[in-house]
């Protein structure tokens, strides 16, 4: 398991400078076949960065700067080389390339992370944190990633864990202890503990859908009739021409996805085919995706010519009516229509229309200051399990199910949630019983 | 030396509950067996409360029973009490518990010891194991003689280098009035890791000078609910004067005696408070860690110091003896802070001692230092049972040794071992916990330990276990016939019982109710079976949800149970591996995946990886 594997660690295209990293025993070794400095790699410190050139038979690739962090003081645990070089897509695909000729291996997604969990520089919270990190695309999804890394979510989860703790040691105690005089609670004051510990559960469980939007993006589609202007507010979005706009209707053929930070929120814009009946077949299959990507949406602008007469389009709910070329003026049948109007020629209306993004997508949840705690695909899977565990405890105890099902149930929802922090086991559980109760005959 | 003609396979050191059940397993499997005591005439004593069962402990009673051990029975036998516990919950939550004749108990067990086909029972200290070739081969006593024996179990209770505490004084012993054993030195010599436990009783007074009228009255239940699942076998002799109680006319009879409650007040406890300094458990004399679940009294006092009061329950030793024990006040305060505290309390103001409480330290074995079969890992053919592993409580101690006498005995015939899963017996969570991540403290049983506790019920041990038992030899005909037949009256109910409609919905359906029962059903119908086929078939109705739930937990832990861990993995090879995790799998050597994960310290993120290394290597 000890190839040497290298990859690209700064995001794809994006950037002045990018970083390839190498990791694995022989990593100083093939960085040295390559590199061209003062000093050999393989004499270098650990952490110092040396300059020099990256070499390809006589030809200098790129000027770069090279550090080593010898195993097991590294990220991965074992050597690894990190390669500074000038960011764009050719050169650092060409050092990849380089390297992979000189005997690495090109790394599998995550492969790094999971070198360091497998040499025990981190444990499986933080391995999960660190592929958000990398993955992260704006600053509240750093900060999100970062805290969990930290532990914030351990914190928290940790407090859940320990009030359905307490709700167990009270059923167990009243099942275990039958002779002895401790007044466990059971009905009313136990159904009252369970509610909060749901709140509790409900409250993690509601950050899923932030923690999905900050680490994929909110998924946005721009909808719209052909030639309404979609394509260029894409690009006023972007803030670049990155669509290609087209007098003539029905141009953009397929839907174009790009990622932008928009005021610390990830939007991943969907640009789609505008919507008419078409018969060139390849325009009727760029509408199906728009159709199927309108379906999956997080947000929705529904863009339409404010200065022309409403048209057949239908609506696809939930949407932000967007009315475009407000500087051609407003046909009357807009007149008092609840919409933001903008003009994509002159920027007119932007702000407006980022407010009401942020307000539709954070309800004004969204408070900066606020120690952000957001939860993966696999925390939410294991708190909906606790959630719905927690429901069944308390149907059964409005049913006056005995207690030994009541204690199933909530001992399913501290299982559930021990998925994500560490299982609760029965010595914890017998301690928080003994240091509740006085237990003794 | 004096070397004894005879050559035992099994010997047992010791005869208390466990070494009782250990020498009754080995001797009833054939195999000629030595049971060596200090003192004969304290074979299977109560040392502590005259009393067997309760929550968990009667559960394991009952599959004592059903793998044809000796306690169930001899528990009846000598009853004057007899309680189901937890009848207001749901079945698999209720046990039983009985007071028993604290002589009638010990001398019954002896005399059962006597007559038992191929059992030897001797009087003598043991002072040395031997071991040839890594094998445990003999053992010396302290007058200089050897035994020689295949298998050797070692059931030495509180008796390992004990110390007895009252008050600042202390002495060696291993029960007031007994000697201490000093055979862990010979273990520590085989290079056994030694650690030191602490338990205390309390005083005993005379119950002339308890005042009953001051304290309120606990009766048993009519009908007494027993242990064994084979009652109509008891039977008492002319010349058995120690069973006291028989099954007739199709009915187990106990005379019973009611037990008393009063409790502690805040005298009692102002007297407890200005006497720690006396106390040598909070002076720190006491070294050994004590049982969490079973405080002393000033030890309740000082944690519970909100708590006002404390349950005290008297209970009677016999039917002819007047001593009463004083569940609730164990202690190991100096006599007179005794007397002045137990004169404070309710109906207990002109009490007289007769035997003051105390507290003992002994050495015992951490239990990781065994296999599941109860075989030490360091000498072959040793077994340890009972306290030497960290446990406390005859049930727990008995069931130790049912199934280390049985497996010294059954590896010695070459026949399989005897290792219940978790999700069969009580006694497999038990010696799961002990072997896996061993016990910071004297280890009881608690419902709550069981993951599989709707299938642990104490109403289906027998189903549960006796075919096991029958099939390795340790079961009578007569209990395994019994057993089948139960099985088709149960099959032949549920056949039946899917035709049968009651206030116009099917049997099956009406008897899921929480509020109905069996009991009221037509005398016609109910009397087709037997109340105890009834009630397996009408708890299994009603947590029928839940036990398939438990069966598909049952069925999705096999996986991981049934992924192996080679025993010659070398755990430090994995470079990963915390560093704790890396000694904690090396120390105990799990067998499968599933034990790994239940070793205390090791992580999800651990098996994870002990995963991926292992799919790494076996690629390789």
């Amino acid at each position: 398991m000890n190839d040497a594997i290298a990859a690209i660690s700064t995001p794809f295209g994006e950037g002045a400078i990018a970083i390839v990293r190498l990791s694995g025993a022989r990593a100083g070794a093939i960085a040295d076949a390559v590199f061209r400095g003062r000093r050999a790699l393989g004499e270098a410190e650990a952490g110092r960065r040396l300059f020099g050139r990256l070499v390809d038979g006589g030809e200098t690739v790129d000027e770069v700067v090279v550090s080593i962090h010898r195993a097991p003081a590294s990220y991965t645990g074992e050597d690894v080389v990190e390669i500074n070089c000038h960011g764009g897509i050719l050169v650092t695909r060409r050092i990849l390339r380089l390297l992979v000729e000189r005997g690495a291996r090109l790394a599998n997604p995550g492969e790094f992370t999971e070198r360091a969990f497998l040499n025990g520089k981190m444990d499986l919270t933080q391995a999960e944190a660190v592929m958000d990190l990398i993955t992260a695309r704006t600053d509240l999804a750093l900060r999100a990633a970062a805290e969990q890394l930290e532990g914030k979510l351990g914190e928290k989860i940790g407090r859940l864990r320990e009030m359905l703790l307490g709700l167990l040691a009270h059923v167990e105690a009243y099942i275990d202890f039958p002779d002895e005089d401790i007044e466990p609670e059971t009905g009313a004051a136990l159904l009252d503990k369970l509610n909060e510990a749901r709140a509790a559960n409900d409250a993690l469980l509601n950050t899923a859908g932030q923690g999905r939007i900050l680490r994929e993006g909110v998924r946005t589609v721009i909808y719209g009739a052909p030639n309404v202007g979609k394509s260029s507010l894409l690009n006023l979005l972007l803030g670049y021409e990155r669509a290609i706009v087209s007098e003539s209707p029905g141009t953009t053929r397929d839907t174009i996805e790009e990622v932008i930070n928009f005021r610390g929120v990830p939007l991943r814009l969907v640009d789609t085919a505008g919507m008419r009946d078409s018969e060139d077949a390849v325009e009727r299959a760029g509408i199906e995706r728009t159709l199927k990507s309108v379906s999956g949406a997080d947000l929705v602008l529904h863009l339409v010519d404010g200065s022309r007469p409403r048209c057949q389009t239908p609506p696809p709910g939930g949407e932000i009516l967007v009315l475009n070329k407000s500087d051609l003026g407003e046909d009357p049948e807009w007149q008092g229509a609840e919409a933001v109007r903008i003009s994509c020629r002159t920027g007119d209306g932007m702000e407006r229309l980022g407010d009401e993004i942020l307000r539709r997508l954070l309800g004004g949840k969204w408070n900066a200051g606020d120690s952000v705690v957001a939860i993966n695909v696999r925390h939410q899977a294991c708190l909906k399990a606790a959630a719905e565990a927690c429901a069944r405890a308390r149907q059964g105890l409005l049913e006056r199910l005995p207690p030994e099902l009541i204690a199933i149930e909530l001992r399913a929802a501290l299982d559930a949630v021990g998925e994500v922090v560490g299982k609760a086991d029965a010595e914890e559980l017998l301690g928080k019983i003994f240091s509740t109760f006085c237990i003794g005959k | 030396m004096f070397t004894y003609p005879k050559t035992y396979d099994v010997i047992v050191v010791g005869a208390g509950h466990a070494g009782i059940e250990a020498a009754m397993a080995a001797s009833r499997l054939g195999c000629e067996t030595l049971m060596l005591t200090q003192n004969a005439d304290t074979i299977g004593q109560m040392s502590c409360n005259p009393a067997v069962g309760g929550l968990a402990k009667g559960h394991i009673v009952r599959e004592i029973d059903a793998l044809g051990g000796f306690m169930g029975l001899n528990t009846d036998a000598t009853a004057i009490q007899c309680r189901m516990l937890n009848s207001n919950k749901g079945a698999s939550v209720r046990a039983p518990r009985s007071q028993c004749d604290k002589k009638a108990y010990q001398f019954r067990a002896k005399a059962a010891c006597e007559r038992q086909p191929h059992l030897d029972l001797k009087q003598g200290n043991a002072l040395r194991i031997g071991e040839e070739q890594g094998r445990a081969a003999f053992v010396e006593t302290d007058f200089g003689l050897r035994f020689r024996g295949a298998a050797i179990v070692i059931t030495t209770g509180t008796f390992l280098r004990g110390l007895l505490h009252v008050g600042l004084q202390s002495r060696p012993g291993g029960r007031m009035g007994d000697a201490q054993s000093t055979l862990s030195g010979s273990l520590a010599e085989l290079g056994f890791e030694i650690g030191r436990f602490k338990t205390g009783t309390p005083c005993r007074l005379n119950g002339r000078t308890i005042d009953f009228t001051r304290c309120e009255i606990q009766n048993g239940d009519e009908p007494p609910p027993g242990f064994s699942f084979m009652p109509e076998s008891l039977e008492s002799t002319p010349d058995d004067i120690f069973t006291l109680n028989t099954y007739r006319d199709g009915m187990f009879h106990v005379e019973q005696i009611p037990c008393w409650i009063t409790h502690t007040n805040a005298r009692t406890h102002a007297v407890i408070r200005a006497n720690l300094d006396k106390s040598p458990l909070f002076s720190g004399r006491i070294e050994g860690v004590g049982p969490r679940y079973c405080p002393s009294i000033e030890d309740k006092v000082v944690k519970f110091a909100e708590k006002e009061s404390h349950q005290l329950f008297l209970e009677p030793e016999g039917r002819h003896t007047g001593e009463f024990y004083v569940n609730g006040v164990s202690t190991s305060l100096p006599f007179e802070v005794q007397y002045a505290f137990i004169r404070s309390v309710q109906g207990l103001e002109n009490a007289e001692i007769m035997r003051a409480g105390y507290a003992v330290e002994y050495d015992y074995c951490p239990p990781t230092q065994l296999y599941a079969t109860l075989e030490t890992k360091r000498v072959e053919n040793l077994f340890f049972a009972g306290q030497i592993n960290g446990t406390s409580g005859y049930e727990e101690a008995a069931a130790q040794g049912l199934v280390a006498g049985a497996n010294a005995a059954l590896k010695l015939l070459g026949r399989p071992s005897l290792i219940l899963s978790r999700s069969e017996a009580y006694i497999g969570v038990l010696i799961d916990d002990l072997v896996t991540k061993g016990t910071a403290e004297p280890y009881r049983m608690f419902t709550s330990r069981a993951e599989y506790r709707l299938l642990l019920r104490q109403d289906n041990a027998d189903l549960r276990l006796t075919p096991l038992g029958h099939g390795l030899g340790l079961v009578d005909p007569a209990r395994a016939e019994k057993v089948a037949s139960r099985q088709a009256a149960l099959a032949e109910l549920e056949i039946w019982a899917a035709g049968v409609r009651v206030e116009g919905v099917p049997l099956t359906q009406w008897l899921k109710r929480a509020e109905t029962s069996f009991r009221g059903l037509d005398q016609g119908v109910r009397n087709r079976f037997a109340d105890s086929v009834w009630d397996i078939f009408e708890t299994d109705l009603k947590y029928a949800g839940y036990i398939r739930r438990q069966h598909d937990a049952v069925e999705k832990a096999r996986l991981s149970e049934g992924k192996l861990l080679p025993a010659s993995l070398d755990y430090s090879a994995i470079s990963g591996l915390r560093f704790e995790a890396r000694q904690k799998l090396s120390e105990i050597r799990p067998a499968t995946f599933g034990q790994a994960g239940r070793i205390s310290g090791i992580t999800p993120a651990d098996l994870a990886l002990l995963g991926v290394w292992m799919g790494r290597n076996r690629n390789a």
